[in-house]
């Protein structure tokens, strides 16, 4: 027979597990907006039942039960859809980087509008039309210079905001690499407090879920490898190398590259290896797309400068000179430097619209160079002949070379000579250009690049290319060096065609990442919402336990009352006999 | 399935972002008239209207060229009827001079006449528009004939220079007439004309036929002036045409189309509507308020 106060004891319990449960409530309400907080539970068991050892006598039972424990307290979390969200989080923080960053470039191009780099090359080529129509008007010259400068000073603008938003990646490259070295600290230290949990083996729920929070914040950024170790601490590894081990943690450091970008390295100074995630996506639309766009640009530029300078430099100005180079450009930077030639922009008479000396009607080249709005290559002479004075081929001593006179950007006689495989040109000032043989196929075409001037030189065709030697001769012998045109660019289309296809690439490429970063918000909030069903806290669910704890509580509370009563009937009622 | 406040709150601010984020793209078509506003709203579509509006301006530059060409062409052909004119005029007094009953003193008064009316013609020939004269060739800054003394021309100041417009993609039209083969040969025979009658004897009969040869020359080019005027009209005109086709075609691209857009607008407006509402719904009940 179990002693009178052993009721008791059970009551107590059951009060206390009541208790827990309905703090653990408390905790799980307290926490239902936390991020990553993930839902508690208390689990009972039922208590060692108490053997009663005389079970010969009748009337007693074998195993009295002693009430019920507090196991442990849980928390509800699906492991596997924890690696799920950290491998999507990448992939979302990757495209919404990349569309964030590409949508300012979209602002550099705000087409079709009225005021984009497109309608100031239109404007640009009708300027030098409106010159042709009245070239000795100077009113349309100095009208002339200043539409020219406005299309120079959109492009340059354009060209400076592309360094601008590259200069923005630099810095948000920097501030990731702080919050990736932060994140690393955090995690370790957390490993080192979880471990310290998970040794006395308790469940350190709370640890866990701000453990998995940080991870979520880190793989956004940079995609990582977490392998859980049996003492509940995790590895981390960015690119197959450890950021965190066990409570340690390693850090990035940001370097410059060759090009003054600042990029993250292992403090070994070894790349980062990031198939996706935020940091990635910043890194290629600085160092693939941003560049890119810049060096189209950069051909739009130079595709303008060269085709109108090749034939200003043919033309005379309104005072008899020669024409001048119409634009210049720093060859490193084209975009970002482009300018109208200081002199003709001080002197619109130094614009050189026409092809002869003496002659204010003569409109020829103002004509040529304004047909370049539709053109897909420009000559600076045709055929080898002599079209507008200035420029040709004169038969010099050593070779039929071109000779550029006084006045012009380059006023030097080029000549021509060969040895062994090759073919050399020299200038007066000693520059030089070589051509290989082999690149001078019989009948085939080689860009000697005479400053801007644009000219090809062309081996006649049923000419065998042998040595350099057979190609001087070659070039000299009579109706071999013709002039041929030259591209505006490397694929033959329109500066307006080619603005164009920059346009059209860089919408579609905004577009996509657009598309791609709607999607994966969709598959994280699937993945969120598949989370919060499996870990989220439901305040109705927690109400009605709240009542269900409540009620125990107070049935437990009743049991005490009732042994108490018992007791009090025991104690003070019983053996009153004979008093 | 088990739903939690958070997964109702999530999903809710998800559905209202989409909502509020397709009715504010109907919103800027509305506002902005036009459904390109950025490259990425249709890459394809932006790139053909930046071609469209290359081609627009060049055809408003075709215009502008065609409409200068016009002003200089029938500048010509005015002056080219003056001086046809001034040539008729001449033939009647050469026939008056040939008549060898003339006297000495009316032959003079015919010469002083002949000689204001070769000076005529070196001015005709000297029509300016703006400031350049249409008859010099390349030399617009000099007039083709100047007067030298009473009657007498001098030498052709012009060139040769063939002034060209471009009035059409790779269309282009020679504008000017160089004025020593338009004027001369009428200069020549009216000169001829003032020597014979002041040289007192009758007028030539070769000087008629000379005057009549520099007639049929001013007819002549007056013809070709003619011709290109007609040309001039007929590129105007196709000029003007594919200015409307190109318009329609950009704004075909560019433009929202209102009625489709404005419905759209409506549409979206009441499903953000319908989405508030439901919002609000559900998020004011709960188990607690019913819990006493």
């Amino acid at each position: 027979m179990s002693s009178p106060f052993f009721g008791l004891d059970i009551g107590v319990s059951a009060l206390r597990a009541a208790q827990q449960q309905l703090d653990t409530a408390a905790h799980n309400v307290a926490n239902a907006s936390t991020p990553g907080y993930s839902r508690q539970r208390v689990t009972l068991v039922e208590s060692p039942p108490y053997t009663y050892p005389t079970l010969t006598r009748t009337g007693l039972t074998g195993q009295i039960g002693t009430g019920v424990t507090v196991a442990a307290i849980t928390r509800t979390r699906d492991a596997f859809l924890d690696l799920q969200v950290q491998a999507q989080a990448g992939l979302k923080g990757e495209w919404d980087t990349r569309q964030q960053e590409l949508a300012k470039v979209e602002a550099i191009l705000p087409e079709p509008s009225d005021s984009g780099i497109g309608n100031a090359i239109s404007k640009y080529w009708s300027a030098w039309q409106d010159v042709a129509a009245d070239p000795s008007s100077t009113a349309a010259r100095s009208a002339l210079t200043e539409q020219a400068s406005s299309l120079a000073m959109q492009l340059n603008s354009a060209s400076n905001q592309l360094g601008m938003i590259a200069t923005g990646i630099d810095s948000q490259v920097g501030q990731q690499i702080t919050t990736v070295n932060s994140l690393a600290t955090q995690i370790a230290s957390l490993n080192l407090e979880i471990q310290q949990v998970s040794v006395t083996g308790d469940h350190a729920n709370d640890l866990l879920d701000q453990r998995e929070q940080l991870l979520e914040q880190l793989t956004a950024i940079v995609p990582a490898t977490v392998l859980t170790q049996t003492d509940g601490t995790i590895q981390v590894l960015v690119g197959g190398t450890d950021l965190v081990s066990n409570t340690r943690s390693r850090q990035l450091s940001a370097q410059l590259d060759s090009s003054g970008h600042v990029t993250p390295v292992w403090a070994d100074g070894s790349a980062v290896a990031m198939p996706s995630g935020q940091l990635k996506s910043l890194l290629t639309v600085r160092d693939v797309d941003l560049a890119n766009i810049r060096s189209q640009f950069d051909a739009l530029a130079k595709g303008i400068a060269d085709s109108t300078n090749a034939l200003h430099q043919r033309g005379v100005d309104a005072n008899g000179n020669a024409g001048l180079a119409f634009f210049t450009y720093n060859a490193g930077n084209v975009a970002g430097t482009l300018a109208v030639n200081p002199l003709v922009a001080a002197d619109p008479s130094r614009v050189a619209a026409a092809a002869s000396a003496n002659a204010p009607g003569d409109n020829s080249v103002a004509g040529l160079i304004g047909d370049l709005g539709n053109a897909l290559t420009y000559s600076a002479g045709v055929a080898g002949t002599n079209l507008v004075g200035g420029m040709d081929l004169t038969t010099g001593t050593t070779a039929r070379l071109m000779t550029i006179g006084a006045d012009r950007a380059v006023a030097q006689t080029y000549t021509l000579s060969g040895a062994g495989s090759s073919l050399t040109l020299t200038g007066a000032d000693g520059s030089h250009q070589t051509i290989s043989v082999a690149d001078m196929a019989a009948g085939g075409t080689q860009t000697l690049s005479f400053d801007q001037l644009g000219i090809k030189l062309t081996v006649g065709a049923g000419t065998s290319a042998k040595t350099g030697a057979d190609l001087v001769t070659d070039f000299t012998a009579a109706g071999q060096n013709t002039v041929v045109a030259a591209s505006l660019f490397a694929s033959p289309q329109t500066a307006t065609d080619f603005y164009g296809g920059l346009v059209g690439k860089v919408g579609t490429m905004s577009q996509q990442a657009q598309e791609m970063a709607q999607n994966q918000q969709l598959v994280i909030d699937q993945l969120n919402t598949q989370v919060q069903q499996a870990s989220g806290v439901s305040l109705d669910e927690e109400a009605t336990d709240m009542v269900r704890f409540q009620h125990a509580y107070q049935a437990a509370a009743r049991v005490i009352t009732t042994m108490d009563e018992m007791l009090n009937t025991l104690i003070n009622s019983t053996g009153l006999v004979g008093r | 399935m088990r739903v939690t406040e958070q997964m109702i709150y999530g999903r809710t601010n998800a559905s209202l972002a989409a909502t509020q984020s397709a009715l504010q793209s109907t919103i800027e078509k509305v506002s902005t008239t036009k459904q390109l506003n950025r490259p990425s709203d249709n890459p394809g579509d932006v790139r053909s209207a930046v071609g469209l509006r290359d081609t627009l301006a060049q055809l408003d530059q075709f215009g502008r060229n065609i409409d200068d060409a016009s002003s200089k062409v029938s500048a010509m052909d005015t002056a080219l009827a003056s001086a046809g004119d001034l040539l008729q005029r001449a033939n009647e007094l050469a026939i008056q001079g040939a008549n060898g009953t003339l006297q000495a003193s009316d032959r003079q008064a015919v010469a002083a006449e002949v000689s204001q009316l070769t000076e005529a013609l070196a001015q005709a020939a000297g029509t300016k528009v703006g400031d350049e004269y249409v008859f010099s060739g390349f030399r617009v800054d000099r007039a083709p004939f100047q007067v030298v003394g009473s009657g007498q021309i001098g030498a052709y100041q012009g060139d040769q220079g063939v002034v060209v417009a471009r009035i059409g993609t790779g269309t282009t039209m020679q504008v000017n007439l160089a004025g020593d083969a338009v004027f001369q040969p009428a200069i020549d025979a009216l000169t001829q004309l003032q020597a014979d009658l002041n040289g007192g004897g009758p007028v030539q009969s070769t000087t008629i036929t000379q005057i009549a040869t520099g007639l049929q020359n001013l007819l002549q080019a007056r013809a070709t002036v003619g011709a290109r005027t007609n040309r001039l009209d007929d590129a105007k005109a196709s000029q003007q045409s594919l200015v409307t086709t190109n318009k329609a075609l950009l704004s075909q691209l560019e433009d929202t189309d209102m009625p489709s857009a404005i419905t759209e607008l409506s549409q979206r407006q009441t499903t953000y509507q319908a989405s508030l509402a439901v919002t609000a719904k559900v998020m004011q009940t709960s188990l607690l308020d019913y819990l006493k």
